[in-house]
C-alpha cells in the first residue's frame, strides 16, 4: 500500500473494510513477511467487527476501544503464528472475547450483574424521557449485562455478528452442543429480563 | 418434559439452531400449548431487536482512532513484523557457538604437527617453486627434523582448497626471502636429511607445515 493510499484509507476508513476472503489471506501473507501496509489492511477490514463485538461485551465505547486496540496488538505480536490458510476473523473474534473478558475482569471485578439490580435499574432509564429506539438500545444492554461471559460471548457472535452455531463453537474453541446450550439459556434470559421490565413499567 | 424444558428448546427453534427431530418436537408442544405460544412470540420479538442492535454500525471516528493508536504503537514499522526478537538472539547464539567450538577444535591441530604431516601426506611431490605460498605475507617458520618427505600445507580457516605444492626452487632459504618469514634451525637445513618447516602467521589460524629435502 503507497502512501497515498494510506492517507486516503485513513481519511475514509470504509475504503476495503469488506473484501473477499481470498483478498484478506493474501493481505496476511504479505503482513507476515513484514509488509507493514498489508497488516494496515488487515486493521481497516476487520477492526469494525472487533470494535463493535467489544462494545457489546463490555458495555462501553471507551472499553472497546481499548480492547479493539489490544487485539490488534496482540495480532500484530504472534502474527508470525497465525496459520496464513485459515481465515483470520474467527481468530480476531476469540482474540476479542479473551481481551474483553479479561478487561471487564480487570476493570469490573464481577463480570456479571445480579438480574434484580438491572430490573430495578431499568427503571432508572426514565423511559418518558428517551426515545424508543434508544430505550430499547439501552434496555438490551443491560440485558446482556446479566448473561455470564460464556453465554453474552456466545449470543453476541450468533444473534448479533450473525455467525453459525458451528462458526461461534469455533471461535470460541468450543463444541456446538455446549454453544447451543449458552445461546439458548441467554435467549431465555434475555426475554426474562425484558418481560419484568414491562412488568416495572405497568 | 414441561414448559419450561420447552422454553429452552423453543429458543433454539425460533432461529433454526434445533434439530428437525426435535424441531418437530417443540412444534407439537406448541400447538397444544398457548403459553408456550405467547412465550414464542415474545421471543421474536426479542430476537428481533437483539438483530436490529447487531446491524448497527461503529462510528468513524471510533475506527480511525483505534487504527490509530494500533499504528502508533507497533514499533519499527520497516521491520518485518512478528519476527520475534527471540530468533535473532538465538541465531546469533548459534553462530557464537559454532564459532567457539571451531576455534578449540582446531588449537590441537597447532600443537601436534605429526598427525597432520600424515595427514597431508597425500599431496606429497615436488616443492613450492617460488618459495613460500603467495598466502603467506608475514609470520614465522619453524624447522623441524622429520624424516617424511612430503610437503604439508594446512588450509585457512576460510576452507582454502590445498593445491599440490611444487618442488622448491632452492632450499630452506627460499623461505627466509618471504616477507617476514624465517627458518631457524639451520643445522637441519645445512645436512641431508629431511626438514619440516612449520610457518605460523598472524592469523592463529593459519599453521603451514613445509618439508624440504
Amino acid at each position: 500500500m503507497g502512501a497515498d493510499e494510506l492517507a486516503l484509507t485513513m481519511t475514509n476508513p470504509a475504503v476495503g473494510r469488506e473484501g473477499s476472503r481470498s483478498e484478506g489471506q493474501e493481505a496476511l501473507g504479505r503482513a507476515q513477511r513484514g509488509e507493514h501496509g498489508a497488516f494496515d489492511e488487515l486493521i481497516v477490514r476487520h477492526q469494525g467487527r472487533v470494535l463493535m463485538t467489544a462494545r457489546r461485551l463490555l458495555g462501553s465505547r471507551e472499553d472497546a476501544q481499548d480492547a479493539a486496540q489490544e487485539v490488534f496488538l496482540r495480532l500484530y505480536r504472534h502474527l508470525h503464528r497465525v496459520d496464513p490458510k485459515r481465515p483470520l476473523l474467527p481468530l480476531l473474534y476469540r482474540m476479542t472475547v479473551n481481551v474483553s473478558h479479561d478487561m471487564r475482569r480487570r476493570r469490573h471485578g464481577n463480570s456479571t450483574v445480579a438480574v434484580e439490580d438491572l430490573a430495578a435499574a431499568s427503571e432508572a432509564l426514565a423511559p418518558g424521557n428517551l426515545s424508543a429506539r434508544t430505550e430499547q438500545k439501552q434496555l438490551l444492554a443491560a440485558a446482556l449485562e446479566t448473561l455470564t461471559p460464556k453465554e453474552r460471548a456466545a449470543l453476541v457472535l450468533r444473534d448479533l455478528e450473525g455467525l453459525s452455531t458451528a462458526e461461534v463453537a469455533d471461535a470460541l474453541r468450543s463444541s456446538e452442543t455446549t454453544v447451543r446450550s449458552q445461546i439458548s439459556s441467554a435467549r431465555v434470559k434475555i426475554r426474562k429480563f425484558l418481560d419484568r421490565y414491562e412488568l416495572h413499567r405497568l | 418434559m414441561n414448559c419450561i424444558d420447552f422454553e429452552r428448546l423453543i429458543a433454539l427453534e425460533v432461529e433454526g439452531d434445533l434439530p428437525g427431530r426435535m424441531a418437530r418436537r417443540v412444534n407439537r408442544h406448541l400447538m397444544a400449548c398457548p403459553h408456550c405460544q405467547d412465550f414464542r412470540e415474545r421471543l421474536l420479538v426479542s430476537q428481533a431487536l437483539l438483530k436490529e442492535m447487531g446491524e448497527e454500525a461503529a462510528e468513524e471516528a471510533a475506527l480511525v482512532e483505534v487504527r490509530r493508536k494500533v499504528l502508533d504503537a507497533i514499533p519499527n514499522k520497516g521491520e518485518p513484523s512478528g519476527f520475534p526478537r527471540w530468533r535473532w538472539a538465538l541465531a546469533a547464539g548459534v553462530v557464537a557457538v559454532a564459532s567457539l567450538a571451531a576455534i578449540i577444535l582446531r588449537a590441537p591441530l597447532r600443537q601436534s604437527p605429526a598427525p597432520i604431516q600424515a595427514r597431508h601426506r597425500a599431496f606429497a611431490g615436488p616443492g613450492p617453486a617460488g618459495g613460500l605460498p603467495s598466502a603467506l605475507t608475514s609470520g614465522s617458520a619453524t624447522a623441524l627434523g622429520d624424516s617424511g618427505r612430503a610437503v604439508s600445507l594446512l588450509a585457512g580457516p576460510m576452507g582454502a582448497t590445498p593445491e599440490p605444492p611444487r618442488r622448491p626452487s632452492g632450499r630452506a632459504h627460499s623461505a627466509r626471502g618471504n616477507s617476514g618469514s624465517r627458518t631457524s634451525n639451520s643445522e637441519a637445513r645445512r645436512g641431508t636429511s629431511p626438514l619440516l618447516v612449520k610457518l605460523t602467521t598472524d592469523n592463529p589460524n593459519v599453521v603451514i607445515y613445509w618439508q624440504i629435502d
